[in-house]
C-alpha cells in the first residue's frame, strides 16, 4: 500500500514537474514568437496616464510595441465592434483590458476569448501563491453555467458602489441611506455612469437592484431624472462643476485628478449599502483571432507580473491582488475595504453575476423604458 | 458601336453604383426588419425624440439663409473696407474643423464654469447662469457661428454676384428706398438661390454629428446621427434599429437631395442678360464703415473668440476649471506631442488627405467629363448618383462602408486600412468634386476638343492634353478642398478608423468625448493650424476657392 501511495505521489510530482516544464517551454516559445511579431494591439480604459505607462513599461520590458486602443466611450462600442470583427473573422485586437464580466456578454454572442489556462505561462504569474487569495483570480462561470472556460484574469479587488457629493451643495451628513437620494431636492441633481451599459454604472445599479429592488432603481434613475453618461469622466466632472450635486458610480481614475486639485468631491458610505467588491477595470482577456497571438500572451503575462501590476495599480488606482505589489500609496483610501465592514457581494462573482445581475439585465428595458 | 457604348455606360454605372450606392444599399437592406421599424417608430421614445431634435436643430437653416444672405449681400454690394479679408475670413470659418471651435465655446458658455456666465453672475441682478452650451440653443449657436451661416454666405455669394446690379440701381434711381429695393428687386431675383441654400443647409443640419455628440449627449440630447452611433455601439449592438432609423432618414434626405437637384438642374436666376452684367458696388456713404465694423465683429465672435479660447484651453490643467490652484500648464502640449499615437495619427491624416485629394480629383474629373462631354447612356443617372453621398450623413456612410467591408470577403482585407479611409473621404466628397469639375469642364470650349480630335487625337488624348490643362486651376481647388475635408472629417471616419489607421481628427474626437478635453484642445489647434496653412497657401498661389466652391 505504502509503495502504491509513494508511486502515486511520485507520479503526481513527475506529472506536475512535466507540466511545469511544458509551461516553461511553451513560455519560451511564446516569448520568441512575440519578439518576431514585434507588436501587440491592446484595448483598455481611456484613463490619462495608463496608456503611456503601459506602452512604455511593456516596450522597455520586452522590446515589443504596444498599439493602445483607448475605450473612450466605455466598453460597449468596442465590444460591439469586436463582435462584428469576430463574425467577419477580422479581429484587430489581441488583448482586452476592462471589466472581466465582459467575457460573458461577449462569449454569449460569439466565441471570442482564449482559455486563460493556455495564456498564463510565466512562472511568477501561474503560481497561485503570488495572488492574494492563494488562487489564480480567473473569471469563470462554473461547471453549470455557460462560458465556464477561464475567460479572464482579474488582477485587482476594491470597493465600489461609489457615491459622491459635491460638498458645496450637499452636506455629506445628509445622506446616510441610498434612499435619501429620492428626496425631491435632489431631482435633476444626480449624475451617473449609464446603468444601461456595461461598466460601473450597470454594476452599481445591479447592486442597488439586489439591495432595494426594482422600484427603487426606477424611482432613483427615472424618477430623479439622473443624467446618465457613457464615459466615466463626465459624471465626475458634472459633480465637480456643480452641474450635478451627487454622483453615482464615479470611478477613482476620474475622481482623483479632480480631488487632488481641491475640487469638493467627497465619498459617502450609506449605512444600508456600503458598497460591493469588484475587480473593476483590471480584467484581462486574450482575444481569439487577434493579429499577434504570441505578443498578446506575452503582454498578459507582463500585465499580471509584479512590474505590470505596479503600473496597473498606480494608473487604474485599483488595489492589486498580487501580494508582492507594495504600492498601496497609489490607491485612494476610499476604495479600500473598511475595517469592520462586511462586503458580502462581489460584483464579478458568478453567483451575483448570474443571479441578481442577470435579473437586473433582464429588467433593464422595462425599468428604463427602452 | 451603339452596343459598345451601352456596355461602357453600364460598366461605368456599375462602378459608380459600387462606390456611392453600395454603402447606402447596405444600410437600407439592413433596415428591413419589421420589428426594428416597429421599435423606432412606435416603441422607442428616445429615438423618436432624437428625430424630433434633429428636425428642430436643422430648422436653423432658413434663419442662417437669411443671415447669410444679408452678410453676402453686404459684402458684395457695398464697398465696405476690408471686404476681401472678410470674405476670406468666412471661408476660413467654413473650413475650420468644428469640434475644436466647439471646445472653445464650452469654455465660454458652460453653464457653471463658462467665463461669460461667471462674468455675468458678478452683476448684482444676475444670480443664475444665463447661458448653457449643453442645450439645444447652445448647439444651434455653435452651428450657426462656425458652420451654417458661413456656408450660406459661400453658397449665396456667387448668386448675388451673378445678379446684374443695374437692376437695383434702376430701382434706386426710380426713387425706391434701399429696403424696398432689397425686398422688391434683390430677394425675388435670388429666391431660388436662397431656397437652394436653405435645403442644403437643412440637409447638412440633419447630418451633423460631432457637435451634437460633444454638447448634446452629456445633457441627454440625442439627434438621429448620435442615436444611430449610440445604437450601433449598444451592448449588444442594436444594428437592425440603427439601420432602420438610417433608412428612414435616408429616404427623407434622398427626397430633399432629389428636390434640390431638380431645382438646380437648369438653374437660372433670370438676371443674366444679353449684355455684360454690372456688379458695381452700391454707394452708401459712411454707412459702409458701420457695416464693415459689424461684419468684423461677426468674424471676431465666430472664429477669433472660440479660437482664442481654444488656445487658452490647451494650456489648462483641467479644462474649464479656472478657480483651481495652478490652472495653467504646458503639460498638455508635451503629453500630446510625446504621444506616439499623435505622430502616427499625423502621418495617417497626411496619407488620407493627400490620397483622397489626388485620387479624388482624378475620379471626379473623369466622371465630370463623361457626364458633360460624352453621349454615354444613363448620364442623368450617373449625375444623380454622384449627388447621392450628399444625402448620406457621414455616420451612415461610415456604417455602410463598415458593413460592406466586414461582410464582403474580397473587401474584408481592407478593414482597418488607410485605403478604406481614403475611399470614405473620396465618396463623401463626390458631390462637391464632381459638380465643381462639371462646371470647369463645361467652361472649356467644345471647339478646342473638336480641333484636337480632327487633328487625329483620341478621346483619352484630348482629355489629357486639352481638357486637363485647361481645368487645372479648378483641379487644384478641388484637391485643396478634399485635402481639407480629409483633415477634418470625423463622422465618416469614426466607425472605420482602427488604432493603426487613426487620423488626427478621430484622435481629437476620442480625446474630446473621453474627457481629455485639454489634449483635445491641443490636437484641435494643430488641425486648425494645418487647415489654415493649407487655405492660406492656396490663396497665396492665387486659387480662388470662394468662386470654385460655389459651383457645387
Amino acid at each position: 500500500m505504502r509503495y502504491f501511495i509513494v508511486t502515486i505521489l511520485a507520479g503526481m510530482a513527475l506529472a506536475s514537474q512535466s507540466l511545469a516544464q511544458s509551461a516553461d517551454q511553451r513560455w519560451a516559445e511564446v516569448r520568441a514568437g512575440a519578439r518576431d511579431e514585434g507588436r501587440v494591439v491592446v484595448a483598455g480604459p481611456a484613463f490619462p496616464g495608463l496608456r503611456e505607462a503601459v506602452v512604455n513599461g511593456f516596450q522597455e520590458a520586452t522590446g515589443i510595441t504596444v498599439e493602445w486602443r483607448p475605450l473612450t466611450r466605455g466598453p460597449g462600442p468596442f465590444l460591439a465592434q469586436l463582435i462584428r470583427e469576430v463574425q467577419a473573422d477580422r479581429v484587430q485586437t489581441d488583448v482586452y483590458i476592462g471589466g472581466s464580466t465582459s467575457c460573458y456578454t461577449l462569449n454569449r454572442e460569439v466565441d471570442a476569448t482564449v482559455d486563460m489556462r493556455e495564456v498564463l505561462l510565466a512562472p511568477d504569474v501561474r503560481e497561485p501563491s503570488v495572488w492574494r487569495h492563494d488562487e489564480l483570480p480567473v473569471e469563470r462561470g462554473g461547471p453549470n453555467r455557460p462560458y465556464h472556460h477561464w475567460c479572464a484574469l482579474n488582477t485587482a479587488e476594491w470597493v465600489m458602489g461609489d457615491l459622491f457629493v459635491n460638498t458645496r451643495y450637499v452636506d455629506p451628513a445628509d445622506i446616510t441611506s441610498w434612499k435619501d437620494l429620492l428626496k425631491p431636492e435632489y431631482k435633476g441633481k444626480i449624475s451617473a455612469h449609464d446603468p444601461r451599459h456595461p461598466g460601473g454604472g450597470r454594476g452599481t445599479a445591479a447592486y442597488l437592484y439586489q439591495l432595494f429592488g426594482e422600484d427603487f432603481v426606477r424611482d432613483l434613475f427615472i424618477g430623479q431624472q439622473v443624467k446618465m453618461h457613457r464615459n466615466y469622466t463626465q459624471p465626475a466632472e458634472d459633480v465637480a462643476r456643480g452641474r450635478a450635486w451627487i454622483g453615482i458610480a464615479l470611478v477613482q481614475a476620474a475622481v482623483e485628478p479632480l480631488r487632488q486639485r481641491g475640487l469638493p468631491l467627497q465619498r459617502i458610505y450609506p449605512e444600508d449599502g456600503p458598497g460591493l467588491l469588484t475587480a473593476g477595470f483590471s480584467g484581462v482577456m486574450k482575444l481569439k483571432g487577434g493579429p499577434n497571438r504570441n505578443a498578446g500572451i506575452a503582454f498578459i503575462n507582463w500585465w499580471a507580473s509584479k512590474q505590470g501590476q505596479e503600473i496597473a495599480q498606480c494608473e487604474l488606482l485599483e488595489l492589486s491582488l498580487r501580494k508582492d505589489v507594495d504600492r498601496d500609496d497609489c490607491v485612494p483610501d476610499w476604495t479600500m475595504p473598511r475595517p469592520g465592514v462586511n462586503y458580502p457581494i462581489h460584483s464579478y462573482a458568478p453567483d451575483h453575476y448570474f443571479g441578481h445581475y442577470q435579473r437586473y439585465l433582464d429588467r433593464t428595458t422595462e425599468i428604463f423604458g427602452q | 458601336m451603339e452596343l459598345r457604348r451601352q456596355s461602357l455606360s453600364l460598366a461605368i454605372l456599375a462602378a459608380l453604383a459600387a462606390i456611392t450606392l453600395a454603402p447606402v444599399g447596405v444600410v437600407a437592406l439592413g433596415g428591413l426588419e419589421a420589428e426594428a421599424w416597429n421599435k423606432i417608430l412606435f416603441e422607442d421614445s428616445e429615438t423618436r425624440q432624437a428625430l424630433g431634435y434633429s428636425v428642430i436643430l436643422a430648422l436653423r437653416a432658413p434663419f442662417a439663409a437669411v443671415i447669410g444672405f444679408i452678410i453676402a449681400w453686404a459684402l458684395i454690394r457695398f464697398p465696405i473696407p476690408g471686404r476681401r479679408f472678410l470674405e476670406f475670413a468666412f471661408w476660413i470659418a467654413f473650413m475650420m474643423p468644428i469640434l475644436p471651435l466647439t471646445l472653445g465655446w464650452t469654455l465660454f458658455l458652460d453653464e457653471h464654469d463658462g467665463l461669460l456666465n461667471q462674468l455675468l453672475m458678478r452683476l448684482p441682478f444676475i444670480e443664475e447662469p444665463v447661458f448653457n452650451i449643453h442645450s439645444i440653443s447652445g448647439i444651434i449657436w455653435v452651428h450657426m457661428t462656425a458652420s451654417t451661416v458661413p456656408v450660406m454666405i459661400i453658397l449665396l455669394g456667387p448668386a448675388i454676384r451673378q445678379m446684374d446690379s443695374s437692376l437695383e440701381e434702376a430701382a434706386r434711381v426710380s426713387g425706391a428706398p434701399a429696403g424696398r429695393v432689397l425686398f422688391d428687386v434683390t430677394i425675388p431675383l435670388l429666391i431660388t438661390a436662397i431656397f437652394t441654400g436653405t435645403i442644403l443647409g437643412f440637409i447638412r443640419g440633419l447630418e451633423a454629428f460631432e457637435v451634437e455628440q460633444l454638447l448634446g449627449a452629456p445633457a441627454g440630447i440625442y439627434v438621429y446621427t448620435t442615436r444611430v452611433f449610440d445604437l450601433a455601439n449598444w451592448q449588444p449592438p442594436r444594428f437592425a434599429e440603427a439601420m432602420a432609423l438610417s433608412t428612414l432618414v435616408l429616404v427623407l434626405l434622398g427626397g430633399l437631395a432629389f428636390a434640390h437637384q431638380r431645382a438646380t438642374r437648369n438653374r437660372s436666376y433670370a438676371t443674366v442678360v444679353g449684355r455684360g452684367m454690372g456688379t458695381q458696388p452700391l454707394s452708401i456713404g459712411r454707412g459702409r464703415y458701420a457695416i464693415s465694423a459689424v461684419l468684423f465683429l461677426i468674424v471676431a465672435v465666430s472664429v477669433l473668440l472660440p479660437g482664442a479660447l481654444l488656445v487658452l484651453g490647451s494650456f489648462m490643467t483641467l479644462f474649464g476649471f479656472f478657480d483651481i490652484p495652478e490652472p495653467f500648464t504646458t503639460a498638455n502640449w508635451r503629453m500630446v506631442l510625446d504621444d506616439q499615437n499623435f505622430g502616427l495619427a499625423a502621418r495617417n491624416s497626411l496619407v488620407i488627405a493627400l490620397g483622397a485629394g489626388l485620387a479624388g480629383v482624378l475620379i471626379y474629373t473623369g466622371l465630370a467629363y463623361l457626364i458633360m462631354r460624352t453621349r454615354l447612356a444613363y448620364r442623368g443617372v450617373l449625375d444623380f448618383m454622384s449627388w447621392l453621398p450628399w444625402c448620406v450623413p457621414g455616420i451612415l456612410l461610415g456604417l455602410g462602408l463598415l458593413a460592406l467591408v466586414l461582410y464582403t470577403p474580397v473587401l474584408s482585407a481592407y478593414y482597418g486600412s488607410l485605403g478604406l479611409l481614403v475611399a470614405a473621404v473620396i465618396i463623401s466628397q463626390f458631390p462637391l468634386g464632381v459638380n465643381m469639375m462639371k462646371t470647369a469642364v463645361g467652361q472649356v470650349g467644345v471647339e478646342l476638343e473638336e480641333a484636337a480630335m480632327v487633328s487625329g487625337a483620341g478621346r483619352l488624348r484630348v482629355f489629357y492634353d486639352v481638357v486637363l490643362p485647361l481645368v487645372r486651376p479648378m483641379l487644384i481647388s478641388v484637391f485643396v478642398l478634399v485635402v481639407i475635408a480629409g483633415l477634418r472629417d470625423i463622422s465618416t471616419l469614426v466607425l472605420l478608423a482602427q488604432p493603426r489607421s487613426l487620423p488626427l481628427s478621430i484622435l481629437l474626437f476620442e480625446y474630446a468625448v473621453s474627457g481629455s478635453k485639454e489634449a483635445a484642445a491641443v490636437v484641435g489647434l494643430i488641425i486648425s493650424a494645418i487647415v489654415l496653412v493649407v487655405a492660406l497657401t492656396a490663396r497665396r498661389l492665387g486659387l480662388d476657392l470662394t468662386s470654385a466652391r460655389s459651383t457645387a
